[in-house]
């Protein structure tokens, strides 16, 4: 048998919190979302301006709604809203006057007479022509080129999003091999939890799983992103809420024992590797966007830790690790989009968000969002090199590439009950590669005796 | 008789008002030159209505004047400097910081 005597020594990392922004402390929810959408309009309409002179010409004429003129040519910046009829509407249901049947739980909200309309902050207008319903998003700041016609609605020739935010580019790593670990959706306390396959992957990280070769790459891995839905959702026990409390007195919420393994799972990795822990659509922490960083009484192990290698962050999250930029959330704005259009491709999804400089575009209007009135803080300001969404069906990658010469890896990391998979990405490159833990039971157990 | 009256008396009889001797100025009322009052609470109620009322500053319901003002500054929507100086010079006074709508308990 031969010992492998090479002793791999895991290389250090720089992480910089960049999530500010998406911290909410103490503030009001009492404040109407009509001026997150005044300050989104106002914020990035220069940039679609700049976009649309670069793609029309500097010579094309903007207008704003209320000057543009039947058949003239021109261009309108605004905010796209999308009328969908089977959009479920609290005002429809309490409704007297419409009898709505009820209707078949639904995942898809689309249908084929769904209209655009243009909104800017004085009016609004209906598009035909060159756009389609399907492929576009409520809350999305857009310009159009195209005439009013004579029935008062928009007729749209080509339109434009923003394009890529500017980029600080990305550091040169000296051909050294840096890795950041992507894992999401681990979903202990449920019925698919994949206990074995996180203790491999647990494993792995700390070089104890694989032959020399597993050993440097894992040496390599500076940092890990658990990306949300670390817990399941069977923990979410609904029907205690509405329980009687006689009858639930004794019995214990299933969340205590799941973030329990949670902890016992990250107490040994965070000895040894920094490790930042999101929250998601199932985990103990607030329901609307931005969820807040998941409290650290919860880990009474991990917690010797905290703020030295274990983190709990913000969803969305944004940081820096080695000089290297990485934005993404936990996936729920991702099946929202989903939700709401024709669209099926994560990485379409990721790109047309990236372009649109927004990380949720349908927040407030499908996505529950925090009122914000001062500032936008999903507004994709500065160009990440990684942008990541968590908790997909499978995992996808691609390099989007912008006009200024900007690089972003888009990322759907796959959720690990589905595919018992993470995603490692060398920062060197920005290339990205999945890693499936499977054990195979088909062994015949054959018992002694 | 009073003032009121004496406008009421020279309407019905169709003369002209005689010519007010004190000048009202355009000065924030912490400065008091001779022979000028500083302009009185109603017009600075009226100039901060008029920002609320502009659109081009966003809405106006459910903010602070304050607010809505630093937050058009930093749009670089060009907000009048006298409606901050008025903001300032009342600082603890609920009815000139918030706005027009907040009086209204469904509004609020």
């Amino acid at each position: 048998m031969e010992t492998d005597e090479t002793i791999h020594t895991r290389q250090s990392c720089e992480r910089e919190n960049l999530s500010k922004r998406f911290t909410v402390i103490n503030e009001p929810y009492e404040r109407q979302y009509a001026h997150i959408y005044f300050v989104r309009s106002e914020i990035m309409r220069p940039k679609v301006i700049q976009a649309a002179q670069r793609k029309w010409g500097d010579g094309v004429k903007i207008n704003k709604l209320s000057e543009i003129e039947e058949g003239e040519k021109c261009c309108i910046v605004g905010t796209l809203f999308k009328q969908m009829e089977l959009q479920p509407s609290i005002l429809k249901e309490i409704s007297e006057e419409v009898h709505v049947q009820i209707q078949p739980e639904r995942k898809r909200f689309i249908s084929d007479d769904d209209k655009l309309i243009l909104e800017d902050t004085m009016q609004r207008i209906s598009l035909t022509g060159n756009i389609s319903a399907g492929d576009c998003f409520t809350g999305t700041v857009v310009a159009l080129l195209g005439k009013e016609t004579k029935s008062g609605h928009f007729n749209v020739e080509d339109f434009t999003y923003a394009g890529l935010p500017s980029q600080i580019p990305a550091p040169d790593l000296v051909g050294n091999d840096n890795y950041v670990l992507f894992v999401s959706g681990l979903g202990i306390g449920g019925k698919k939890e994949k206990t074995l396959q996180i203790q491999m992957l647990i494993d792995y990280i700390l070089g104890m799983l694989g032959g020399s070769e597993d050993h440097e790459v894992s040496s390599k891995i500076v940092h890990v992103i658990v990306a949300g839905n670390s817990l399941a959702g069977e923990t979410l026990d609904k029907e205690a809420q509405t329980k009687a409390r006689y009858l639930t007195y004794k019995s214990e919420a299933s969340t205590v024992q799941a973030i329990s393994d949670l902890d016992f799972f990250l107490s040994q990795l965070v000895p040894f590797v920094s490790v930042d822990l999101m929250g998601g659509e199932f985990d103990p922490t607030n329901h609307v966007l931005p969820q807040k960083p998941m409290h650290p009484c919860m880990f009474p192990s991990s917690r010797r830790f905290y703020d030295n290698t274990f983190h709990t962050v913000s969803n969305p999250y944004e940081c820096k690790i080695n000089g290297v930029y990485i934005l993404g959330t936990s996936g729920q704005n991702l099946d929202n989009l989903k939700s709401y259009s024709n669209v099926d491709d994560d990485i379409k999804l990721l790109s047309s968000m990236i372009e649109c400089q927004h990380v949720a575009p349908t927040a407030p209007d499908t996505l529950g969002c925090f009122p914000f009135y001062k500032s936008d803080p999903f507004i994709i300001e500065q160009c990440p090199h990684v942008f990541f969404s968590g908790n997909q069906s499978k995992y996808f990658s691609s390099v989007k590439k912008g006009a200024e010469g900007q690089k972003v890896l888009l990322l759907a990391v796959p959720a690990f009950t589905q595919t018992c998979s993470a995603v490692l990405v060398n920062l060197k490159d920005l290339t990205a590669e999945e890693i499936n833990f499977e054990a195979d039971w088909s062994q015949s157990n054959s018992s002694v005796g | 008789m009073n003032q009121q009256q004496k406008v009421t008396y020279y309407l019905r009889k169709k003369k002209s008002l005689p010519k007010l001797k004190d000048q009202p100025c355009d000065l924030p009322s912490n400065v008091v030159t001779p022979g000028c009052i500083p302009p009185n609470a109603d017009k600075q109620l009226e100039q901060l209505r008029d920002f609320d009322l502009n659109n081009k500053f966003g809405p106006s319901q459910g903010i602070p004047r304050v607010d809505r003002w630093e937050r058009a500054s930093r749009l670089q929507l060009d907000p009048p400097i006298h409606v901050m100086q008025i903001l300032q010079s009342h600082v603890n006074d609920s009815k000139f910081q918030s706005s027009i709508w907040s009086g209204h308990k469904l509004l609020n």
